[in-house]
């Protein structure tokens, strides 16, 4: 995936999401619905853009499973 | 390749990894019989028809933030229609580990099911949304 698209999100819910762990953050260009539906449903929360930039994924983050 | 014993398989449910309150997962794939059968035959000709899928689930239900409940009940509620992946193993997707994945929508939701003393479980059938049904990669 493009670094230039999407929103980075860390997942605050149990399960894994996108294939990322929870407390993991990872980089999808969701759909503004499947955005809010992963939010409301307590999977994940949108990390700030800074943290983007400042901050590299996770150890154990693995974007080949991500989406 | 050895026969397999289930015991790692992988659900994935519109990106959320469900498969540790997973106690069963059928995926399922049917095609229609046309009977195209014809005057004078001496056996009947059967053709296939129009392709159909389903994944049957029996989940484990938690009504946790994050967990089963909060992601079933928002696709059943918003008639979403959602992809789901279903694999061997939670292993990498391989020719060994291939990967079963669509578009579909829940029809039907049950979110408690349950006698006393049971554990809560419940099916849960996720029937094909899409033209291109179950698709098979192992890559």
């Amino acid at each position: 995936m493009s670094r230039d698209k999407g929103k980075r999100y860390r997942v605050v819910g149990p399960n894994r999401v996108a294939g990322h762990l929870p407390g993991e953050t990872y980089k999808a260009d969701y759909s503004a619905e499947h955005e809010q539906y992963l939010i409301t449903a307590g999977h994940v929360e949108i990390v700030d853009a800074k943290a983007d930039d400042n901050n590299p994924p996770v150890e154990g983050d693995n974007p080949a499973r991500g989406g | 390749m050895s026969k397999v014993v289930l015991t790692d398989a992988s659900v994935t449910v519109n990106s959320v990894d469900l498969s540790d309150h997973v106690q069963q997962v059928e995926v399922s794939m049917q095609k229609e019989e046309v009977d195209a059968t014809g005057m004078g035959a001496v056996a009947k000709e059967i053709l296939p028809g129009l392709a159909d899928a389903s994944i049957t689930v029996t989940f484990q239900q938690d009504y946790a933030a994050g967990s089963v409940d909060a992601t079933l009940e928002p696709l059943y509620t918003g008639n979403s229609l959602f992809p789901i992946e279903v694999l061997p193993t939670s292993a990498t997707v391989s020719a060994t580990n291939p990967s079963y994945s669509g578009t579909f929508v829940l029809l039907e939701y049950t979110p408690i099911s349950g006698g006393v003393g049971d554990l809560s479980t419940m099916d849960v059938t996720f029937r094909n949304a899409s033209q291109a049904g179950i698709v098979r990669s192992t890559a």
